[in-house]
């Protein structure tokens, strides 16, 4: 799939800008503050109906102005064509989406229509990082191919919300102990669902991680994923019913701290050289290469499901990467998946030779010039 | 706004608090109110007075009703050994538009909600055990809302009423009669097929 132009108006710095991109490599080029990653997040949004950046919709409408409008016209699966336009009014505090000009009823049915691997300089931490950072890449990689994964982890959400709350209630002495099992029984159901569904992908995704890695290291280290959840042990996934039990188990604990202990919203993805935690020891190098192989498996993964590759959003992060990462970037993308990548006019490109079949988009306070 | 004498303003700040009124509309509402007959705003203002004198809960089942009891608790000819558990009045009255339904009701005022602060005391749960401690009731069908809120209140129900030796059921989630197929949500549709029947 790949996006052909995108409008933006009133949308960060950009005022109103229509740009147009390339199906294969786009090099968006600017100095600092000129826009570059503004036009990745507004791909994303188009995606997602968020921001990469976890900012709120607010800080994405243009200084003194009440309403933002994104579109873009995406190619899907060669030749099908949608238009999909995502708007914000601060007044009404609403986001409102269309495909092809009908509105949808809920935004979660406009996530997933375009997919999109986004490579920042944030996910270089991800290795080291906090397990939130990793459990939202998997998220963020799932709800876009799995309808039913996104509304089985909100709802998930909201009942671990309304069971903490009543832990706490519990506590406090205003609520009985009795009224945290409908809780703990709707609870179940669901972390077995979510949790089942991201242990699948990641048992998936790490059979082309690991050879994506040894194509990057020439097969020095042997790099693979695991998913580490409170629910699984020896690779059994608990049943909802285990998962009950296991929670009474720990209720009277829960009930002092006020949080549920065990579920996917504590579960971590590990990753591992040579079957130890690169968290513990990894390099800079290392982490790189993982986390480079680790975008790339999710693009192959995504294709794997959706029959089509998603566009890869590569935020500041090319000028990061070695000659070797660069060139086996590069060669995987080469004809098969449209890529925007940012970097400053300093940069200097690594291929020159290909430079020339590359789309060159200059960025300049939010014009393209 | 702060042209407009005292009482206007008053007004359109009362309107505005009603659920589903804003700003604009309530100044709409003031002007349209202001420009009727005395006698017009009289009625309107008895009316409301009258309802909120007269309308209280039904002692059974705590729908809305004049005096002790609600009309269907009153009607003959209801079966008193089935009870279907709502969440609020309006349910009854979606219910009782099936005209299929002829058992009574018990309306609980709201779904537990620890977020909300609403726990089991909040709702009409005590009196409804109340009621079955009569004995009369054979089969309790929880009709709470189909989302977690209204699951964990059918839950919680359940739980409590089975040691009471009467049968507990819950209505079926899936499929609406009469749509198609492919524009239902997902999740409805994998509960529909999860709960599939034989045929």
């Amino acid at each position: 799939m790949w996006v052909e132009s995108v409008r933006l108006r009133n949308f960060r710095n950009y005022f109103a800008e229509d740009v147009s991109f390339s199906p294969h490599i786009n090099l968006i080029v600017g100095s600092n503050g000129e826009g570059k990653t503004n036009l990745l997040e507004a791909l994303f949004l188009l995606a997602t109906t968020k921001s990469y950046r976890l900012a709120h919709e607010k800080e994405m409408v243009c200084i003194d102005r009440d309403t933002f409008y994104v579109s873009g016209e995406a190619v899907l699966q060669g030749d099908i064509k949608h238009t999909l336009e995502i708007s914000y009014s601060q007044k009404q505090n609403k986001k409102q989406a269309k495909v092809s000009g009908i509105p949808v009823v809920r935004l979660a049915d406009f996530i997933g229509i375009l997919n999109v691997v986004c490579f920042s300089p944030d996910d270089l931490n991800i290795i080291k990082g906090a397990p939130g950072l990793r459990r939202r890449l998997l998220d963020i990689l799932l709800s876009q191919i799995d309808r039913v994964y996104l509304s089985v982890l909100q709802q998930y959400g909201r009942v671990l919300r309304q069971r903490n709350e009543c832990l706490k209630a519990v506590q406090r002495g205003r609520m009985r102990p009795t009224e945290i099992w409908p809780w703990t029984e709707q609870l179940a159901t669901l972390a077995c669902q979510v949790t089942e569904r991201r242990f699948k992908a990641v048992n998936e995704l790490t059979t082309s991680y690991a050879a994506i890695s040894k194509g990057i290291n020439q097969g020095k280290e042997n790099l693979s994923l695991r998913y580490m959840s409170s629910l699984i042990k020896d690779s059994h996934l608990y049943t909802p019913t285990e998962v009950t039990e296991s929670l009474q188990r720990r209720q009277t604990e829960e009930v002092a701290r006020g949080i549920t202990t065990i579920g996917p919203h504590r579960d971590d993805l590990f990753f591992l050289i040579n079957g130890l935690s690169a968290a513990d020891y990894a390099s800079q190098g290392q982490q790189r290469t993982a986390v480079l192989s680790l975008k790339l498996a999710e693009m192959e993964y995504m294709y794997k499901v959706t029959g089509d590759y998603p566009i890869l959003l590569l935020d500041d992060v090319f000028s990061e990467l070695d000659q070797k990462r660069r060139q086996l970037l590069l060669t995987t993308l080469s004809g098969r998946i449209q890529a925007l990548i940012t970097g400053t006019e300093t940069l200097e490109w690594p291929w020159s030779g290909e430079r020339d079949r590359c789309n060159i988009i200059n960025i300049r306070q939010g014009k393209v010039i | 706004m702060h042209s407009y004498p005292q009482p206007i303003l008053k007004l359109i700040a009362e309107l505005a608090r009603l659920p589903g009124i804003g700003p604009k509309t309530a100044q709409r509402l003031t002007f349209y109110l202001l420009s009727r007959e005395k006698a017009q705003i009289a009625e309107l203002v008895l009316s409301i007075a009258e309802a909120k004198e007269k309308v209280g809960y039904c002692q059974q089942c705590f729908n809305w009703a004049v005096g002790g009891l609600c009309p269907l608790c009153q009607q003959s000819g209801r079966k008193e050994e089935l009870l279907c558990v709502v969440q609020d009045p309006r349910d009854v009255a979606a219910i009782e538009r099936t005209h299929d339904f002829r058992g009574l009701y018990h309306v609980l005022h709201g779904a537990i909600s620890p977020m909300d602060g609403i726990g089991p005391e909040e709702l009409k749960i005590r009196e409804l055990l109340y009621r079955l401690e009569r004995g009369t009731v054979r089969e309790i069908i929880l009709a709470t809302n189909p989302n977690i809120e209204g699951e964990a209140t059918a839950l919680y129900l359940a739980r409590l009423i089975k040691p009471l030796a009467i049968k507990v059921t819950r209505l079926a989630h899936g499929l609406p009669v009469g749509g198609d197929l492919e524009y239902a949500d997902e999740l409805t549709l994998a509960r529909a097929i999860e709960n599939r029947r034989e045929v």
